[in-house]
């Protein structure tokens, strides 16, 4: 009779240290995803606006149309984007940045940005020397829910300046 | 993972289905829990942990209920709060606190801690089949499920883990065990699967590009007709976007041969809102009714107390689809218009259909008005556009979207009754060729879009 009660104690005790390794392990796990290295969150538009201004007049502000019609993104479907088009149709430069909600966005953007630059190498394959210079010389630079594309006279410099923002 | 995407429809799927269907019969659990989990940690992996974590922890506390419920009730019903607490903890935290934390710090309390966190997709969904399983163990409705293997297969299963529907455990409880996949069942999930692609790819996308031209459109080109144009496309889009994504999840779940439950049913035809409730996400409606309206006393109760039941259960739908201001204001619309139903119109409306199905839709586009904007002031100046406040009643830019627009819209209208499903059978009896031939084409031009569209998501996978 004692021993059966033994068991049953020991199976409650059992249960109760399940309970509380369910729950410190959930906290815990709460707790490493709250300290995993994070990329300063910034001002998406407002740092695009300044990473523009390191090689002036290569390019202007667009809106969202442009970047579903270039793209075939939705600035709705992401925390935040920032996009600066070429001034003409004979130019190639441009800056898109885009912050994802989360990180099964990345490859999406990625793969929409390698086919616009793929869309305009169609474009100036054969004439526009300058402008494949610059397409081919593409940067996409992707640091935790950020995703950069840079096409740029110098796109090093804008690189450069981008990490330093986001840095934590 | 998105299963509109040429890397969902021509790798993964491919390889899942090569692997189940050569693997022995006493494999195939573990094969298609093996792709579900790396369908689920595709892109975001750090999630997979507590995906993992919310197995365990519902299998252990379901076997602990289970053995306790007959002979220590108390016992068996303190587990039962210790494990949905825990899940609830669990999507409090991921969901909600964010949210909490800055409402809280906004009006003063500034030692909350801020905590920004991602939403780990699917959470709302598979913590809800979780607390039905532990519930209805403890209501001795089902049977617990010894095997580790088949529940983590019950929570984790692909296609219907990140968007729904949300299964009961009892619905598939056989099946877990035995199932049977026969070529018509096959064929049938295929076809299920390849409507709802169209659905999203040719509708939805194409309905979701007209609403983000007007939702971005400045002040300027503003007016009433527009609003309602733009409303609309909304309503069709989020129709198309996540019935599309249940009809897929369903014809997986017969190719795999699964039975998972309806999720839709023409909800834009419902004559009422109490009937739009009920063909509208049937599975979440379903889920409330049977694990808090019902709890709390359903309608056998004082009419106060029901009217508390209806706007609590309200607030709470509002609050899964997400954490904000908007959602809550969403969920209470909807209480408060299913009690005008109850008890003020009773069913005035609904036994004059065409009315009826009129208001209903219109009252539910006005909804998706209130979901949609998680911004107040962005969502009160759009609203007011819809009833011409601070805007003319149309204006060049409406000819423009009625020009580019009225096409997608008036297909999704005929696509979200039932009209074009009765043609669609009776076409394929009579001419099975050509019927197979159209399906096929339509396959290739959704292959053909998904080209061009680089990005599109689920709306729902935000839930």
């Amino acid at each position: 009779m004692s021993g059966q009660w033994d068991i049953e104690k020991r199976r409650q005790l059992y249960i109760v240290a399940f309970q509380v390794v369910a729950v410190t392990a959930l906290l815990v796990f709460v707790w490493f995803i709250a300290h995993e290295k994070k990329y300063k969150e910034v001002d998406v538009p407002a740092l695009v606006t300044e990473l523009s201004a390191i090689t002036q007049d290569e390019w202007h502000e667009e809106d969202a149309l442009s970047l579903k019609r270039r793209f075939g993104l939705a600035a709705n479907d992401f925390a935040a984007v920032g996009y600066f088009g070429p001034n003409s149709n004979m130019d190639a430069a441009e800056l898109l940045l885009v912050r994802v909600n989360d990180k099964s966005q990345v490859d999406a953007v990625v793969e929409a940005m390698k086919n616009r630059v793929a869309y305009q190498c169609t474009c100036f394959n054969g004439y526009g020397e300058d402008q494949m210079t610059l397409l081919k010389d593409v940067r996409y630079v992707t640091r935790g829910y950020y995703v950069f594309m840079i096409i740029s006279s110098d796109a090093s410099a804008v690189e450069r300046e981008f990490l330093k923002q986001i840095e934590p | 993972m998105v299963f509109s995407s040429m890397t969902y429809l021509f790798v993964f799927l491919p390889m899942v289905l090569l692997a189940y269907f050569v693997a022995p019969e006493k494999a195939r659990n573990m094969v298609l829990l093996a792709f579900s989990l790396i369908f689920y940690a595709w892109g975001e992996p750090v999630y997979i942990f507590l995906m993992l974590m919310s197995i365990t922890v519902n299998y252990v506390f379901g076997r602990i209920i289970s053995n306790n419920r007959a002979n220590h009730s108390r016992y068996a019903k303190l587990n039962l709060g210790i494990a949905v607490g825990w899940n609830l903890l669990a999507l409090g935290i991921f969901k909600y606190y964010p949210f909490v934390s800055t409402q809280l710090r906004g009006v003063g309390l500034k030692f909350i801690p801020a905590m920004k966190l991602l939403l780990p997709i699917g959470i709302s969904f598979y913590t809800f089949q979780a607390i039905s399983y532990l519930v209805d163990i403890y209501r001795n409705q089902i049977k617990v499920q010894r095997g580790f293997l088949k529940f983590a297969l019950y929570i984790t299963m692909f296609p219907q883990l990140i968007a729904g529907p949300i299964v009961r455990y009892e619905d598939v409880e056989k099946q877990l065990t035995k199932r049977k996949v026969t070529l018509a069942m096959f064929g049938n999930g295929g076809e299920f699967f390849l409507r709802g692609l169209i659905k999203k790819v040719l509708l939805a996308n194409q309905l979701g590009a007209l609403y983000v031209q007007i939702e971005s459109l400045g002040a300027g080109h503003a007016s009433a007709m527009t609003a309602w144009i733009g409303a609309f496309a909304y309503t069709f889009q989020i129709y198309f976007d996540f019935s599309g994504y249940s009809d897929m999840a369903i014809g997986l779940g017969k190719m795999f041969g699964f039975r998972f439950p309806k999720n839709f049913d023409y909800p834009y035809t419902a004559t009422s809102i109490t009937s739009f409730w009920r063909r509208w996400h049937i599975s979440l409606s379903s889920w409330f009714r049977e694990y808090v309206y019902i709890p709390l006393g359903g309608k056998r109760v004082s009419p106060g107390k029901h009217v508390r039941n209806i706007l609590i259960v309200w607030m709470l739908t509002g609050l899964w689809h997400g954490a904000g201001w908007n959602f809550i204001l969403w969920g209470l619309y909807y209480g408060v218009l299913l009690l005008l139903e109850k008890y003020v119109i009773h069913d005035r409306i609904s036994s004059h259909p065409w009315p009826g199905r009129i208001l209903t839709f219109l009252l539910v586009t006005l909804g998706w008005m209130f979901f949609v904007h998680t911004d107040f002031s962005e969502m009160l100046t759009y609203v007011g556009h819809m009833f011409g406040v601070g805007c003319t009643l149309a204006n060049a830019t409406t000819g423009y979207f009625i020009r580019t627009g009225l096409l997608v819209l008036l297909l999704g209208a005929f696509f979200s009754t039932p009209v074009f499903h009765r043609l669609n059978e009776q076409f394929a009896v009579k001419y099975y060729t050509v019927s197979i031939a159209l399906r096929v084409l339509m396959f290739m031009l959704c292959v053909a879009a998904l080209v061009y569209q680089s990005y599109n998501p689920f709306l729902y996978f935000r839930f």
